[in-house]
């Protein structure tokens, strides 16, 4: 009776053997293991054996069926392995291929290096204070001490609305009164972000639109060495803390004295390259501090109160930023040049 | 203001050029470029020389004088000079110049020696070249006679120069001919430095030295030639009026000197009169007029000639020195005799009275006009010149005086005339010398540090301004007197102003940086502000690029959006002077500045894709006298394909109505909103939208519905248009009713821990209903215990009846205590079917 448990073995195990995959290892399987395989039936009939010898039998059987369970598992696994094999060899990619990219959303590149700018200012302690892009000219030039026919008044070209009075602002600075009338007599720290307009054509280096981010503090105690240490603090945080500046005397009328600022050149440190047209310095600001008249207007009193003002353009800080040389791809928004920032 | 070196040499010490131009550039005179004129300029400085020129060695580029011509043996064309330059030697030259003849003697000329590096007299364009012995026709030459062209004073090539006056032989050219002229940026507020004197005075003032002021030694003689009398009409708007007469002068060409240097200041030399008046305007800063007195004489027959400023009459006319007829206005002020205009004061003379080669007898005008009233007239005829420009920056009345003294006396030298005894002038207004008050304490307060009395004291006199120590304020701080010079006019603020020249001549580059004392609180904020920041973030986050448009637009881009509003531009904000047509008014639509920017882009730049935004302002007319109003908006525009082509060759698809109305869910949501709670209007009736495509987007907030905007798909007849091919998808938002539908605080509900189960319903209905609708009913059936609702399928077709369409939902059934039975979940299901049958009158697929 042992004995043909004994064949039973040797006959699976060799049966095994000749199993070359997958689906012949199912058919030995159910051979095997099946509800009436061959295991089955012998562990069936052990009902036929003696009683005494029925114990041995038993684990005799037992023993078999988890042998060749191993032998099963074991089989299964190589071929597994083998199949698994064969699918990488034949799944390799070209991964030179071009990635499935997914397609984000940007920003414009004015809105990123205006966000640069506020951040920076934000930590200096100013705020944003936004204002009106169709303005009073009496707001963009008569409060800003320059009347009607004044020559300074040649240094904005102006788009004229067909309502008299009324134009598109030339700079961000009309927006000093607005923010000074509502804070008067408190202290003020705001910068004023926004569009400006320029009666001129437009060329690769000319724009009639523009954003500029203007800056103003005004209190008891606001000196012109603050806007000289707040300007270099700025412009070493965006441009790197090596960059010195330079102050040049200039002329603005609701600023006394007015400056303009350079750094030096971001590109040769003061060498002289190209893009400094080799003078070593890039002029980045128009600066001053607040005119007497002008504080008047805004609402202070010029006897104890003192403010600083600057402005700069945030287009040219862009082009600096990134090397392009024509400032109408803003407004272009050509998607080959957006996807670049 | 082109500054002639040479010239400012004669009034003031100069420092070496590197300094000078470093030191006017902080000081704000900013250096434009440089001119050389046979002199070296320093390498730091190349960059500022437009065009290189050649330098003349003073060894080896000298006057010389001409001893004789000879004949050249071989060549007619070539002649001989024989010349001395200074070295006792008499030099054989070789020359084919055609101004210079064979017998001819006595010429000054200028000769190059052999290494002389000059402009290449054979070339038309200007190459720098060594001067090498050679041989010409036989005869060896190593040196040359210049002509204008090499020696890069102009551009004249034909013939060498002959130097009109005699120059000692050997005197090396750079020392009388040489200059730098220094081209500098005037200021509006520096008008005083549109003149050789003012730049002196602020050569002095930065690097110290006594300024030499042209004194005239005039001798009169004689009484005028005729009868002339002055007066002014409005001392308001001229304060003087001064003259001289000169007779017997001889018009002719002005001296070398002269003509040079109105040449390196960028006039032209005309005639020994005009020259002067033009010279001593340059060299003081105050412009003068010279009439032909005999002229004037005819014109008044003989009689008075009764000279009067005064407002030009409506209907003038005056024929200007450029021969054109001029009509003039009131508020143009004039020079007038009793016949009428014979100058349009400040601006122009007149052809009638103007000085020619027959003069003799010459009225020289020295005036001052209001600056406001000579820049309208020369603006209004478009006729700016070197004495409007001058005039219109501020000459003060006191400066009337010397400037005519100058020019009566160089005329007379010049012209071999006399100066009449006397001046005839009107001189109504004068000023007291202004005073300010200027406290140490204040100049603390602006620029942030002391500067010593002593410091303050030389900088203000050497600027002319006159300095007393008037006293010590109660904190120990000086308090100073300054009397201004007459001519800062500049000055009008006063203390502010004196500091500004203090710190300017200091340096801000001496001054340390600080920062501002103290915190402020807050106290504008700017939610708006951060809103925009927040739209930004979110919108770009779902895939769309930030688009930046021109706000200036034309009523045809917006019509395509919005066909209702006026083609003519009356609904917008339009302007008076637009650079074209393209932009000629302040947009109204944000969403079709966007769309112009799409349709390039899939158009011209071959964008596959295009999911644009922009967050920008319209531009609304006021009501009557109010401000414009400009709202900001979020616009967006979907177009192309859905995604950019890949390599896997699946089909393209093309963005639809569907993928815009899920971006503005998405983002609303994410702002916080309720997307269930927007509410579509599709009876919106926008013309430029397609009809059938299109809504009203509102806002169910605190009961009410809030307009928030649209969306919908371009209407095909303007897709077609623009040459877009598929469905092109726009939606506008008002961001000020966005922002005041925003919850304060975000509720945030719990997520059930036990497991959801699943059921579907496929809803028959008509094809008028909307999918909404049965959604709502939906969620007001299965109540709290529907954890998602999807809708996974419509169908029309077999088994549904014409008219009628199929909507499949899957429902997602949950409860937060407990996992639901089976019974609960049937129970929930069918209540579900059986609302959607009462209330939609829908069929249930399948039951």
């Amino acid at each position: 009776m042992s004995n043909s448990l004994d064949t039973l073995l040797s006959q699976g195990t060799e049966e095994l053997r000749l199993v070359a995959d997958e689906a012949s290892l199912r058919s030995w399987q159910n051979r095997w293991f099946g509800k009436t395989g061959e295991i089955s039936n012998a562990l069936k009939r052990i009902a036929e054996i003696p009683a005494a010898e029925r114990r041995e039998y038993g684990q005799k059987a037992n023993a078999i069926k988890e042998e060749l369970q191993a032998a099963h598992d074991a089989a299964l696994l190589t071929f597994r392995e083998k199949a698994l094999e064969e699918d990488l060899k034949k799944g390799s990619v070209d991964i030179t291929l071009p990635g499935r990219r997914p397609a984000p959303g940007r920003l414009h590149p004015s809105t990123q290096t205006l966000r640069k700018i506020l951040g920076i200012f934000g930590e200096l302690g100013f705020e944003p204070f936004t204002s009106h892009e169709v303005e009073e000219d009496e707001v963009n030039f008569g409060l800003l001490n320059m009347p009607p026919h004044h020559p300074a008044r040649d240094m904005w070209d102006t788009f004229h609305t067909t309502r008299p009075g009324w134009i598109l602002r030339t700079h961000t600075s009309p927006g000093q009164i607005h923010a000074m009338r509502k804070a008067a007599p408190g202290p003020l720290r705001v910068v004023l972000p926004g569009m400006c307009y320029r009666y001129e054509q437009i060329t690769s280096r000319s724009e009639i639109m523009f954003h500029q981010v203007e800056g103003l503090a005004v209190g008891e105690k606001v000196h012109l060495t603050d806007l000289k240490g707040t300007l270099l603090a700025f412009i070493q945080r965006l441009f790197g803390d090596k960059r010195k500046i330079r102050l040049r005397s200039s002329y603005f009328p609701f600023t006394e004295p007015s400056m303009e600022v350079d750094m030096d050149c971001i590109l040769c440190a003061g060498k002289g390259c190209s893009l400094c047209k080799k003078t070593g310095w890039l002029e980045i600001l128009g600066a001053g501090m607040v005119h007497p008249t002008v504080l008047k207007n805004g609402g202070y009193n010029p006897e104890t109160h003192s403010g600083f003002a600057f402005g700069l353009g945030v287009e040219r800080i862009v082009m600096l930023l990134s090397g392009m040389d024509d400032i109408r791809q803003f407004w272009a928004n050509d998607w080959r040049f957006l996807k670049q920032f | 203001m082109k500054i002639s070196l040479s010239w400012l040499r004669e009034m003031i010490p100069l420092p070496p050029l590197t300094d000078l131009v470093a030191r006017l550039n902080l000081a704000g005179l900013e250096v434009a470029s440089l001119r050389p004129i046979g002199t070296e300029i320093p390498k730091e400085l190349a960059p500022l020389v437009g065009e290189p020129g050649p330098v003349w060695a003073s060894d080896k580029v000298v006057f010389a004088k001409i001893l004789r011509i000879d004949r050249h043996p071989d060549a007619d064309r070539l002649k001989l000079p024989i010349v001395d330059h200074g070295t006792g030697e008499e030099k054989p030259l070789v020359t084919g110049a055609p101004n210079i003849a064979v017998g001819e003697s006595g010429q000054t000329v200028i000769l190059a020696r052999t290494g002389s590096v000059l402009f290449d007299g054979h070339s038309d364009v200007k190459t720098l070249k060594e001067l090498k012995p050679t041989k010409i026709r036989g005869i060896p030459s190593d040196s040359m006679l210049c002509s204008a062209f090499e020696l890069g004073l102009s551009e004249e090539h034909e013939g060498i120069i002959l130097y009109p006056e005699e120059i000692k032989p050997g005197t090396p050219a750079v020392d009388v001919l040489g200059d730098t002229v220094v081209e500098v940026d005037i200021l509006p507020n520096m008008g005083r430095c549109l003149s050789m004197l003012g730049v002196a005075r602020e050569v002095a003032a930065l690097f110290g030295g006594e300024v030499c002021t042209p004194e005239a030694r005039l001798a009169e003689s004689g009484d005028w030639p005729a009868k002339v009398t002055v007066s002014i009409e409005d001392p308001g708007v001229s304060e003087r009026y001064s003259s001289r007469a000169i007779g017997g002068v001889k018009v002719g060409p002005s001296p070398a000197w002269l003509q040079r240097r109105l040449s390196a200041s960028g006039m032209r030399p005309i005639n020994n009169l005009v020259d002067v008046t033009n010279l001593v305007m340059l060299e003081q800063g105050q412009p003068l007029h010279a009439f032909d007195l005999e002229k004037l004489a005819v014109r008044n027959n003989g009689g008075a000639i009764n000279i009067r400023v005064r407002d030009a009459k409506a209907g003038e006319i005056l024929k200007t020195l450029d021969g054109q007829d001029r009509k003039l206005e009131p508020g143009m002020l004039v020079i007038a005799d009793d016949q009428g205009p014979i100058a349009l004061a400040g601006v122009m003379g007149g052809a009638d009275t103007e000085v020619g080669p027959e003069t003799t007898n010459v009225l020289l005008e020295s005036a001052h006009f209001d600056p406001i009233r000579i820049r309208k007239a020369a603006q209004a005829l478009h006729l700016p010149s070197e004495a409007s420009l001058r005039f219109s920056r501020g000459v003060s009345a006191t400066q009337a005086g010397p400037a005519l003294e100058r020019a009566a006396d160089l005329i007379a030298r010049l012209g071999g005339g006399r100066v009449a005894s006397g001046i005839i002038e009107s001189w109504p207004v004068r000023h007291e010398p202004r005073k300010v008050v200027l406290c140490g304490k204040k100049i603390r307060s602006v620029l942030g540090v002391s500067v010593p009395v002593e410091r303050v004291e030389t900088i203000l006199n050497a600027l002319r301004f006159g300095v007393k120590r008037v006293g010590v304020d109660p904190e120990g701080s000086y308090e100073l007197e300054v009397t201004l010079p007459p001519e800062r006019l500049d000055i009008q603020e006063g203390d502010v102003d004196l500091i500004e020249e203090i710190s300017r001549l200091e340096g801000y580059d001496r001054l340390p940086s600080t920062l501002l004392e103290g915190t402020i609180a807050n106290r504008l904020g700017n939610p708006e502000n951060d809103f925009h920041n927040r739209v930004r973030d979110l919108v770009a986050g779902l895939g769309l690029q930030e688009v930046i448009t021109y706000s200036l637009s034309s009523p045809g881009v917006d019509r395509v959006i919005e066909p209702e509003l006026d083609a003519t531009g009356a609904d917008h904000i339009a302007l008076a002077n637009p650079i074209s047509p393209e932009r000629s008014v302040m947009r109204r639509s944000v969403a079709a500045s966007v769309l112009e920017i799409a349709t390039a882009n899939l158009r011209q730049n071959g964008a596959p894709v295009q999911k644009l935004f922009e967050l920008g302002r319209a531009y609304l007319p006021p009501g009557e006298n109010g401000r414009p109003s400009e709202p900001h908006r979020l616009a967006i525009i979907l177009s192309g394909r859905r995604e950019a082509p890949f390599w896997d060759a699946k089909a393209p698809e093309t963005i639809d109505l569907f993928d815009l109305k899920g971006t503005i869910e998405e983002f609303v949501e994410l702002l916080g909103l309720d997307a269930s709670q927007l509410r579509l209007d599709g009876k919106a009736a926008r013309p430029g939208l397609h009809p059938g495509r299109q809504a009203n987007i509102a806002y169910r907030f605190q009961g009410k519905e809030r307009p928030l905007g649209f969306f919908g798909e371009l209407h095909p007849r303007s897709a077609q248009t623009l040459g877009l091919s598929g469905p092109v998808v726009v939606a506008e938002i008002d961001l000020t009713s966005l922002m005041g539908v925003l919850p304060t605080r975000r509720v945030i509900k719990g997520v059930s821990r036990f497991p959801m189960a699943l059921r579907d319903v496929a809803v028959v209905v008509d094809e008028a209903v909307a999918a909404d609708a049965i959604a709502r009913e939906i969620r007001a059936a299965a109540g709290e215990l529907l954890g998602e609702l999807r809708l996974f399928d419509i169908y029309r077709g077999p088994g549904v009846p014409e008219g009628r369409k199929s909507l499949a939902w899957s429902l997602g059934y949950q409860a937060m205590d407990k996992t639901l039975a089976d019974k609960d979940i049937d129970k929930a299901h069918q209540k579900v079917e059986e609302r959607l049958v009462r209330q939609m009158g829908a069929a249930i697929r399948g039951r």
